[in-house]
C-alpha cells in the first residue's frame, strides 16, 4: 500500500478524509490521484477513479462538483450506468437533489 | 497414481478427466474434486461437513452448491438419484459412493486410451486461443527432450485454462516451477512461468517486488535461451503492461511476437486490451471483432468483447457475448463463475435487476476480491457472508488492479449512508485509515 505513489490508495485514502470532514484534503489528493492516470495513460483505471472521486463528491453533498463529473464520465465509454444511479445508495440522495 | 476405475469408467484426478468407451469427458475442477473424494473414500458415507470443507474451504457458499455438483455428476456418469448405482444421497447426512472402485497405475493404462487421452488434451488446447495456451504445445521450435517437464508444462497449461480461480493460478505456477527445475533449459516454461507471475501479481494475488522482478526474470530467461520466441517476447511485453503498466513499451515489445502465427490471436487480444486501456474503444472493438470472426467458439474473447459493450453501453450485444461465452467455456469445463456475475451485472446495468446480481454474488463462489467494489453498498450482505467465514480479526483489504479498499472504510461508507452521526463510523474510519497507511497491518 503505497500512499504516496499509488493511485488508488490515494483515492481510498481521499474517501476517509471525504467522511471525516477534511474535505479540502480529500480534493486535494483526490486530484493528485487523477493527475497520475490521465484518461489517454490508462482510460480504465481513470475511470475508476473518477467514479470513486463522484462518490466522494456524493458523500461530501457537493452538488455541482457531482453533476459536472457525472456528466463527464457519463459521456465517455464507462460502467456507470443510469441504474446503477438510480439504485445504490452512495448516489441515491445526492443524484435525487441533481434531477431537482 | 491418480487414475480410479469403476463400472465402465475410468477417473484420472491429476487432469479431472473421466473416460468411458473412448469418450472423455472433462469435469468441471469442482465436480472432479467431488467425485475424487468420493471414489477414494471406501465406499463410506462421506459427510456434507467433509465434502464442502474439502472442496470449498472456508469460502461460504450456498447449500445447494454441493447437491448442485451431485446433480453435475450424476448427469454425467448416467446416474440417478432416485435408483442410484453410483452416488447415494444419505438425506441431511451426505452422500455415498456405491460402485467398487479400483486404483489404477498410469502405466497400466491400455497405450491407446493414453494416446487418446493426449489427443484429446491437444485438441482442447488447439481450440483454445484465448490467451496464449495454444502455442507452446504446436511450436516447432522448442525441442523439448525430457518428457517429464513437457508434462508439468501441459498440466499448468491446464490449471491457467480452466479457471480464474485464485487457486488454478497458483497451481499452474507450480507446474511451471517444477517444469524448469526439471529441464532449465525448457525456454516456452521459463515464458509461461512468467506470463503467470505477472498475471498473479495484477490481480493482487501476490503483489510483491519479489513477484514481480521474478516474473521478469523468467521472461527474460526465457528469450535467453531462444531470443526468437515469440511465447518470451509475449512473456516480456506482459510483464511491461500488467506490471509496470507501460502500455507503449508493451505495445513495441509485442511486435516481436508477431511472427509466430500460432499467437496472432493473443497478440491481437493483447493490442485490443491495450487499446482499450488508452481509450481507443472503436479501435479495440474492431480488432476484437475481427479475431472473433476467426475464433468464434473461443470464450476469453467473447468475454473481453462483451466487457468493451459493456463500457460503451451496449447492453444487448454484452449479454449476447457472455451468453456464448458461459457456452463455450461449459463445452471446455472451464469455471464459469466469473462469467456468471459478469452476466449478471450487466443486465444489472441494464434492467436494475438487482434480484439477479444478488442472486449471482450469493451463490457464485468469487474470489473475494472479483466483484465491482465501488458496489458494494449494494450487495453488503454478500460480501459479510464471504468475510464472516474468514473469521476476520484484522482490517481485510479488498484489491485488484483498479482499486484498494479496506473493508473498514467500506463498513464506514455503509453506516454513513444509514446515520451519518454513527460513533461506530468514527471507529470505522480511524481503523481504515490506519489500514491504508500501514497495509496490511493495521
Amino acid at each position: 500500500m503505497d500512499v504516496k505513489h499509488d493511485p488508488r490508495v490515494m483515492m481510498s485514502l481521499a474517501t476517509v478524509y471525504a467522511l471525516t470532514q477534511q474535505t479540502k484534503a480529500a480534493y486535494k489528493l483526490a486530484q493528485t490521484a487523477l493527475h497520475i492516470y490521465p484518461r489517454k495513460k490508462d482510460a480504465i483505471a481513470r475511470m475508476y477513479l473518477e467514479i470513486e472521486l463522484l462518490q466522494i463528491y456524493a458523500l461530501t453533498d457537493n452538488n455541482d462538483a457531482f453533476e459536472q463529473l457525472r456528466s463527464s464520465i457519463m459521456a465517455q465509454p464507462s460502467l456507470l450506468s443510469r441504474n446503477w444511479l438510480k439504485l445504490d445508495p452512495v448516489w441515491q440522495n445526492i443524484s435525487h437533489k441533481a434531477d431537482k | 497414481m491418480s487414475e480410479y476405475q469403476f463400472a465402465d469408467y475410468l477417473f484420472n484426478s491429476k487432469n479431472g478427466t473421466l473416460f468411458k468407451a473412448g469418450k472423455t469427458t472433462n469435469l468441471r475442477a469442482k465436480n472432479a474434486q467431488l467425485l475424487f473424494l468420493l471414489l477414494t473414500s471406501d465406499n463410506q458415507l462421506c459427510s456434507k461437513e467433509t465434502l464442502y470443507s474439502e472442496i470449498w474451504g472456508d469460502i461460504v457458499v450456498q447449500e445447494s452448491s454441493l447437491s448442485k455438483s451431485i446433480n453435475e455428476l450424476r448427469i454425467i456418469l448416467g446416474d440417478s438419484a432416485k435408483n442410484p448405482v453410483f452416488i447415494k444421497t444419505w438425506p441431511k447426512k451426505g452422500y455415498q459412493f456405491l460402485a467398487t472402485v479400483n486404483q489404477v497405475e498410469s502405466k497400466q493404462l491400455p497405450e491407446s486410451m493414453m494416446k487418446k487421452t493426449w489427443l484429446w488434451i491437444f485438441a482442447v488446447f488447439a481450440i483454445i486461443s484465448g490467451l496464449y495456451f495454444s502455442y507452446g504445445i504446436f511450436s516447432t521450435q522448442q525441442t523439448v527432450n525430457d518428457n517429464s517437464a513437457k508434462d508439468f508444462y501441459l498440466l499448468g497449461l491446464d490449471y491457467q485454462s480452466r479457471s480464474e480461480d485464485k487457486s488454478y493460478y497458483f497451481k499452474a505456477l507450480k507446474q511451471y516451477q517444477q517444469a524448469v527445475e526439471v529441464n532449465s533449459e525448457y525456454a516456452n516454461a521459463w515464458a509461461q512461468l512468467s506470463i503467470i507471475q505477472s498475471i498473479i501479481y495484477s490481480k493482487a494475488f501476490d503483489k510483491t517486488d519479489k513477484r514481480a522482478k521474478a516474473s521478469k526474470r523468467a521472461a527474460i530467461k526465457s528469450l535467453e535461451l531462444q531470443p526468437d520466441l515469440a511465447l518470451g517476447h509475449y512473456a516480456l511485453a506482459s510483464w511491461h503492461y500488467l506490471i509496470s503498466r507501460d502500455h507503449q513499451k508493451a505495445l513495441q515489445i509485442i511486435k516481436n511476437a508477431e511472427h509466430d502465427s500460432a499467437l496472432a490471436t493473443d497478440v491481437q487480444l493483447f493490442r485490443a486490451a491495450i487499446l482499450r486501456r488508452q481509450g481507443d474503444f472503436d479501435k479495440s472493438l474492431a480488432i476484437m471483432n475481427s479475431a472473433f470472426i476467426e475464433n468464434p467458439r473461443t470464450a476469453s474473447l467473447a468475454d473481453s468483447l462483451a466487457i468493451t459493450y459493456l463500457m460503451i453501453g451496449q447492453y444487448d450485444s454484452a449479454i449476447a457475448l457472455l451468453e456464448k461465452a458461459r457456452l463455450f467455456a461449459r463445452e471446455r469445463s472451464q469455471d464459469t463463475a466469473r462469467l456468471d456475475y459478469r452476466s449478471a451485472l450487466v443486465l444489472y446495468f441494464k434492467d436494475a435487476n438487482l434480484i439477479s446480481l444478488l442472486n449471482a454474488i450469493n451463490t457464485i463462489v468469487l474470489p473475494e476480491n472479483q466483484p465491482h467494489i465501488l458496489l458494494f453498498n449494494i450487495f453488503e450482505p454478500a460480501y459479510q457472508a464471504t468475510l464472516s467465514a474468514k473469521a476476520v480479526s484484522q482490517d481485510h483489504i479488498f484489491e485488484n488492479q483498479n482499486q484498494v479498499y479496506p473493508l473498514s472504510l467500506l463498513q464506514a461508507i455503509n453506516l454513513h449512508l444509514q446515520d451519518p452521526q454513527s460513533r461506530n463510523k468514527k471507529v470505522l474510519l480511524a481503523k481504515a485509515e490506519t489500514t491504508i497507511k500501514n497495509g496490511c497491518k493495521a
